[in-house]
């Protein structure tokens, strides 16, 4: 894995991180919280910050590991359709199992979660295919 | 003008076989997700579970859910297969599925982890994303083996 690589899933990372916050502990917050079923969300002086440090990184690292290896991605809105498509799928699986065994959420919460992650995996796609593409 | 016309004709012809192969690619790992899930989740672990408080009962469960997840599932490994790695093995799908199980996982039990109370610490995190790592490869496989069936 050369640095190129590494940074472009850094970059993701901290993309991810920063519009997570955005979307899920501002905009959406309200929403989310009315949707999802009591004492299963974390309050936000509880929330596992390592934790969260450490899924953005696997998610951003994921996009890279993608898009370098296999689908030679090297532009922004070539990294953003791919993203969004990759968001899509995963928003997708994630969703509809979790509705399937747990209540922790209403079938509104999982819709809003997976248009969410669209938004937010084709933006991080953007900038990982942007990073890869740069000086080339 | 025929050239082109012919050359049209074998391309789409192809883009079709492409696009079905890695359509029924896609069920066939997701009916293997779906009984790996049922075997690991639903027998081998069920007792683990069936702790949480938010968690359905086992008669309440979606099963057509479940099994519409699990499709949706070996449809991003067919997608990915086809459309990016060129990966047409059983081996070479598995190592791919491992690597795809392995990320995702860890990403999305860490996420659960850090902004909910479901997870059970790093070793709930530890045993699902080993768990994903192993269904994702076996998974993978069946993928990556279809996709280069003749």
């Amino acid at each position: 894995m050369n640095s190129k690589i590494l940074v472009a899933g850094l970059i993701g990372s901290v993309a991810s991180l920063l519009l997570g916050y955005l979307f899920y502990g501002t905009l959406l917050a309200g929403m989310l919280a009315e949707a999802s079923m009591p004492g299963t969300q974390r309050a936000m002086t509880e929330i596992q910050w390592p934790f969260l440090i450490l899924s953005n990184l696997a998610s951003g690292y994921f996009i890279s590991y993608l898009f370098s290896k296999w689908a030679n991605i090297t532009t922004f809105s070539n990294g953003l359709n791919a993203g969004a498509t990759i968001g899509l799928f995963v928003g997708c699986i994630y969703n509809f199992t979790y509705y399937a065994v747990t209540n922790m959420m209403t079938l509104k919460g999982h819709l809003i979660d997976i248009v969410t992650t669209i938004v937010i995996t084709g933006i991080v796609g953007g900038l990982v295919g942007w990073w890869l593409g740069r000086g080339k | 003008l025929y050239n082109f016309k012919g050359i049209y004709f074998f391309s789409l012809q192809k883009t079709k076989r492409m696009n079905s192969k890695m359509l029924i690619g896609g069920v066939l790992g997701g009916i293997t997700l779906f009984l790996l899930g049922w075997l690991i989740y639903g027998v081998i672990f069920a007792d683990s579970m069936a702790g949480q408080a938010c968690m359905r009962a086992k008669d309440d469960l979606n099963i057509p859910m479940i099994a519409v997840g699990n499709i949706i599932s070996g449809l991003l490994l067919g997608y990915i297969f086809s459309k990016w790695a060129s990966i047409s093995t059983f081996m070479g799908g598995a190592i791919g599925g491992a690597v795809i199980g392995l990320l995702m996982a860890a990403g999305f039990d860490c996420l659960m982890y850090g902004t909910t109370t479901m997870v059970d610490g790093m070793k709930g995190i530890l045993i699902d994303v080993v768990i994903s790592t192993i269904m994702y490869a076996i998974a993978g496989g069946v993928v990556g083996w279809w996709m280069g069936r003749k």
